[in-house]
């Protein structure tokens, strides 16, 4: 890991709508620990509801992982969605806006990578998909 | 407020109530979901304002006290954060596409502001809209001094036929091939110049044109030289072909007359061995005459380029056994530079046969395609491998440069192909005047 880790991180496991909803909370609980501003705590929920319902909708079940990190003493939150789902065959136009193979928004990944300050996806076509974004503490 | 609007308000409403009866993240959730879904329908931010405001109103009416009414509002405000949150991101979207943007245009602007050719566009009516520095070094004027006015007055009064013409070309959308103009400098002097121009469309009507200018001063003054070269070089084979008829063609006649003197006073015997001496003699004479036809044919400007392409085959056929046949006719005469640059390189097409191809036949072939004339020279002999040759660096022949160097003079080209083993084949065409295929005759 490329980064202390100063509690103990939060596993949620990701199956249905409401599980979405800890999640959410967990991962604002442990933002506020940190003392992010709370506008900051809804931008977090945000980057925890789409992947996580990514998840749902595309894998059908999975992990959010959550952590408090520290970086040479600059604060932040850490998110990692993972699943052993379909995986996606193309990572560049999955992030593309628009892009939806569910004829919704296309608006998750992109909304993601542009709300957080670190944005990282790694998928295996056929073998799952984890996506890790950071937020620091302004 | 519609009814669409009015439904999203009653699930807000029940949203903020859930959170207040302490649903926690749950509610928060639906907001969050909420505001997605107007963004899905295409509704703004200012709906959502509307819609929080007037919940929000009815809701604090009904708070009984100032505490009760301040944590109402509290409350609301974390609630209608998570139904902005898609428009942020959305707005974060179009941040980054605006930035994009600018920053592509700055490199464009860099581009246009640096490029060593001129970038122009013009409006629909001929009006010249944009300009780059470039154009104040190239021509001398102040870029001021022509934007928002007429294109035309720059423009050589001869060539302006054409460039109007061409305008309305692109103004019906379509892309010409380059065109060459002469521009006129503050000096007052021309300035030969390459255009492109192309269409400029908005929502597919074209509303302007956009081109590129480049300054060939350089070129036409290289192409010059050469045309001037090469002039020289036909001068200077003239003078040779007069030395090789004239003088030398005379000596050998007094030779004749010396021998036939010298074989009179001879005993019979003697003399007959004098006779193959002369046999051989006359034919030196007739290969010297021929050579020197060859050299700088009169028959070219007599009688035109098919008889004087029969005239050097039947030459060349007689020195070195090839087999040459000429076939087609190039037609009506043409200007004498488009002659003689052809000439030349049958004449080199055929040294190259001989010295390299171990041919046995030769075809020369002529045939007039509307404004082109197109002359072939294929023999069956070794053939080369075109593209090592013409790739080769340093030490190499000159003939096939020569000969497109001729031909760039004429605006013509070239095309080689060869199959190793089994001959190569020469392809050039020139740009003739359109027009039947008039006998040959003597150049007016
Ligand atoms: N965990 C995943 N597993 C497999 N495919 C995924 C996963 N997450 C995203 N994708 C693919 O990437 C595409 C883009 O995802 P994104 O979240 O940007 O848009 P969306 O989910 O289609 O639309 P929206 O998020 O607006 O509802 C999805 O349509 C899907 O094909
Ligand atoms: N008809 C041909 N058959 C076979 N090889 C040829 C033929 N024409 C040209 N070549 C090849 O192409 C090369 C280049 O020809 P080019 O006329 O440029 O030079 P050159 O004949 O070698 O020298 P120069 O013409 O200067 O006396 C030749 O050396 C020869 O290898
Ligand atoms: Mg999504
Ligand atoms: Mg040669």
């Amino acid at each position: 890991m490329r980064f202390a880790l100063i509690a103990d991180e939060v596993r949620v496991a990701i199956d249905s709508d409401a599980d979405i909803v800890s999640a959410r909370q967990k991962g604002r609980g442990l933002a506020s620990q940190c003392g992010f501003p709370s506008t900051d705590l809804a931008v977090v929920a945000t980057a925890i509801s789409e992947l996580a319902r990514n998840i749902v909708r595309y894998a059908v079940r999975g992990e959010v992982i959550l952590r408090l990190i520290d970086d040479n003493g600059r604060r932040g939150v850490e998110v990692v969605a993972t699943d052993d789902g379909p995986g996606i065959p193309d990572i560049t136009l999955a992030m593309q806006d628009g892009y939806s193979t569910s004829g919704s928004l296309g608006l998750g990944l992109p909304g993601v990578r542009r709300l957080m300050d670190e944005f990282e996806i790694a998928s295996d076509f056929g073998k799952g998909t984890t996506v890790t974004a950071r937020k620091w503490k302004r | 407020m519609n009814a669409e609007l009015r439904e999203l308000a009653d699930e807000y409403a029940r949203a903020l109530e859930n959170y207040l009866v302490g649903r926690g993240e749950a509610a928060l959730q639906d907001a969050y979901e909420l505001g997605r879904k107007t963004l899905a329908k295409g509704l703004g931010m200012l709906d959502v304002a509307t819609i929080q405001q007037r919940v929000l109103l009815k809701c604090l009416m009904r708070a009984p006290t100032t505490k009760e009414g301040t944590r109402i509002l509290r409350m609301a405000h974390k609630l209608f954060v998570e139904s902005l949150l898609p428009f942020e991101m959305s707005h974060r979207r179009v941040q980054e596409v605006n930035t994009a943007l600018r920053e592509s245009e700055q490199r464009y602007r860099n581009l246009v502001d640096t490029a060593r050719d001129v970038i122009y566009t013009l409006s629909i009516d001929g009006k010249i809209k944009s300009l780059n520095p470039v154009f104040e070094t190239i021509t001398g004027w102040l870029r001021d001094e022509w934007i928002g006015k007429e294109f035309s007055p720059l423009v050589h009064p001869d060539d302006l036929p054409r460039a109007t013409t061409l305008l309305q070309v692109v103004l019906a959308g379509r892309v010409p091939p380059t065109f060459e103009l002469r521009v006129r400098s503050k000096s007052g002097a021309y300035i030969p110049g390459e255009f492109t121009a192309t269409p400029q469309t908005q929502e597919g009507r074209v509303v302007g044109v956009l081109g590129v200018a480049r300054d060939i001063t350089d070129r036409k003054r290289a192409e010059e030289a050469l045309r001037g070269l090469n002039e020289a070089l036909e001068e200077e084979i003239k003078r040779i072909a007069h030395a090789l008829h004239d003088e030398a063609g005379q000596l050998l006649a007094s030779v004749h007359i010396g021998l036939a003197e010298v074989a009179r006073d001879l005993p019979p015997h003697t003399s007959r061995r004098l006779d193959d001496v002369r046999g051989l003699l006359t034919k030196i004479e007739e290969q010297l005459r021929h050579l020197s036809h060859e050299l700088r044919p009169t028959i070219l400007d007599d009688l035109g380029l098919h008889p004087a392409i029969e005239f050097l085959a039947d030459g060349v056929s007689r020195r070195t056994g090839l087999q040459i046949t000429v076939e087609g006719v190039p037609g009506k005469r043409m200007p004498a530079p488009t002659e003689t640059a052809l000439y030349r390189i049958v004449q080199e097409a055929l040294t190259n046969v001989t010295k390299h191809a171990q041919a046995s036949r030769v075809t020369i072939r002529f045939a007039r395609d509307g404004r082109l004339l197109r002359c072939s020279i294929g023999d069956n002999g070794a053939g080369f491998d075109v593209l090592a040759v013409q790739a080769r660096r340093g030490a190499r022949g000159l003939g096939l440069i020569g000969i497109q160097e001729r031909l760039n003079a004429v605006g013509g080209t070239l095309n080689i192909t060869s199959i190793p083993g089994s001959g190569a084949e020469l392809i050039i065409c020139v740009p003739v005047e359109a027009g039947g295929a008039d006998a040959d005759s003597p150049r007016r």
